[in-house]
């Protein structure tokens, strides 16, 4: 009993950590989605230096470990670039989530989109739809419905790549759980705090498999 | 309904894997150390001028290291150097990963009653270091401030302990803290006097000193708690070091004089 009410002790500590959790990964994510899209378009453009350069973005992005990605940004930007010093954590780590997220969004958005058949394309253009109104009436629409299932799998990622953000000081969850372990010298705090990294994860994969099947309902 | 009974077992998993007890290295019963012929020694590689890398980014060299080198060469053992992150360093002498932690490690009441300490082998205080120009004139004054520290070190602890109204920031390596002090982040640096004079000594007409604790923290070897027969042995061979004047040369390498280790012993 003991232990459960060390346990309950440390739960609002705990609960202050997995605000920052939470808020970085949604923020993130949507970021990364949004940017993905864009992304994604350029890559499949005709336009040949949109396509490279969109290409060059995400081989960058995928190329490199996020922690460095997250380092560079936040510590060594500023000693070469003053002008492009973020002072503030939360928002150094959220471009830095986001760009990497876009990276892998744009992947597998460009896949929903391509998987679409070419007819379409072809329907569309003989009914004298123009490129932009093909994508935003037809295609993206259509996208969405397969685009879920790979969403809610980077939001989950991203919530455990979150906890990398220890290294600027940020005080997300992982960051707290290991605060708590050193001063309480007890590693029993990992026990509440995988927990609700479950209880996360789990909340968000029901949220993601309604939404699922509501589109899947749409179709 | 499956969806929960596979969330409940996932929990379920985690409580089974926690409740499993540790299992620990078995020790060698005729060895002082946990191998027999090796002396395996934890640091937190990237603290200098007490152990760091060298330019070349492999090469461990500072003042623990070679005290340590020492150390191992004189009881006739082979040294093994394993680089540890400080948060969770001395919980690896719970669980038998390694023979004695030289990192740096302040004496302080609360890892004595944890973990079996030697005899101090060089001296440190822990100083707040501001830049040239700031208003920050003493810990007294570091009110409404972001003072950086090494999450879990004794500066840390410092802050946590004392109502100084700053706000802090811990990172996990003690160069992030001057980078940050740099790059104007925060206003302050808390941190080992051996440390910040190897840092002040690149910018001295940037950076001040404003403030020394006056409680001293002398830094020992920690080992696991009852581990007396490793202890005495490295307490003497500490001794034949400081008597014959190697630790002072050392010392002299690393920190320009010998005052840290001088009368300490």
């Amino acid at each position: 009993m003991d232990t459960l009410q060390k346990m309950i002790s440390w739960l609002p500590q705990l609960l202050d950590g997995t605000r920052i959790t939470i808020l970085m990964t949604i923020t993130s994510t949507c970021a990364g989605v949004i940017l993905g899209i864009f992304l994604a378009l350029g890559k499949i453009s005709r336009n040949v230096v949109i396509s490279k350069l969109c290409s060059a973005y995400i081989f960058f992005f995928r190329g490199t470990p996020l922690l460095m990605q997250l380092y560079f940004l936040y510590y060594a930007v500023p000693m070469f670039l003053p002008a492009l010093t973020i002072n503030s954590r939360f928002l150094a780590a959220f471009i830095a989530y986001g760009l990497n997220s876009a990276a892998y969004c744009a992947e597998f958005i460009r896949a929903a989109i391509q998987s679409i058949d070419h007819g379409q394309f072809e329907a569309a253009k003989a009914l004298g739809l123009s490129y932009g109104q093909t994508m935003r009436l037809l295609i993206i629409p259509q996208s969405i419905r397969r685009l879920v299932p790979p969403v809610g799998n980077e939001f989950i990622m991203m919530l455990k790549d979150v906890s990398l953000v220890s290294i600027i000081s940020l005080g997300d969850l992982t960051k707290v759980t290991r605060s708590i372990n050193s001063s309480a010298a007890t590693p029993l705090v990992f026990i509440p705090s995988m927990i609700i990294y479950l209880i996360i994860t789990a909340f968000f994969t029901f949220v993601f498999n309604r939404v699922e099947a509501h589109v899947a309902k749409k179709e | 309904m499956k969806k929960y009974v596979s969330i409940l077992l996932a929990l379920v998993l985690v409580l089974a894997l926690a409740a499993c007890g540790s299992s620990s290295n078995k020790k060698d019963e005729a060895s002082l150390t946990l191998t027999a012929g090796k002396l395996a020694v934890s640091a937190e590689i990237g603290y200098p001028p007490m152990e760091y890398f060298d330019e070349d980014g492999s090469t461990p060299i500072g003042f623990d290291v070679e005290m340590m080198t020492e150390i191992a060469k004189r009881m006739g053992l082979e040294l093994e150097l394993i680089d540890t992150a400080w948060d969770g360093i001395f919980a690896g002498l719970d669980s038998d990963k390694y023979d004695m932690v030289m990192s740096s490690c302040s004496i302080t009441p609360q890892r004595q009653e944890n973990y079996l300490m030697s005899k101090p082998y060089v001296q440190n205080a822990i100083e707040l270091l501001v830049p040239v120009d700031s208003d920050i004139t003493g810990i007294d004054t570091v009110a409404g401030k972001k003072v950086a520290v090494q999450g879990e070190t004794t500066s840390h602890d410092y802050l946590r302990d004392n109502e100084t109204g700053c706000e802090i920031m811990d990172y996990d390596k003690v160069i992030n803290c001057f980078d940050e002090l740099k790059l104007g982040r925060v206003d302050a640096v808390l941190t080992d006097s051996v440390v910040a004079a190897y840092y002040l000594g690149d910018d001295l007409d940037s950076y001040k000193v404003v403030w020394v604790n006056s409680d001293a923290e002398p830094i020992g070897v920690t080992f696991k708690k009852g581990n007396t027969a490793l202890c005495d042995a490295v307490e003497k061979v500490l001794d034949e070091m400081f008597a014959d004047g190697t630790a002072a040369k050392i010392a002299t390498k690393y920190f320009g004089d010998s005052a840290g280790v001088d009368g300490i012993r």
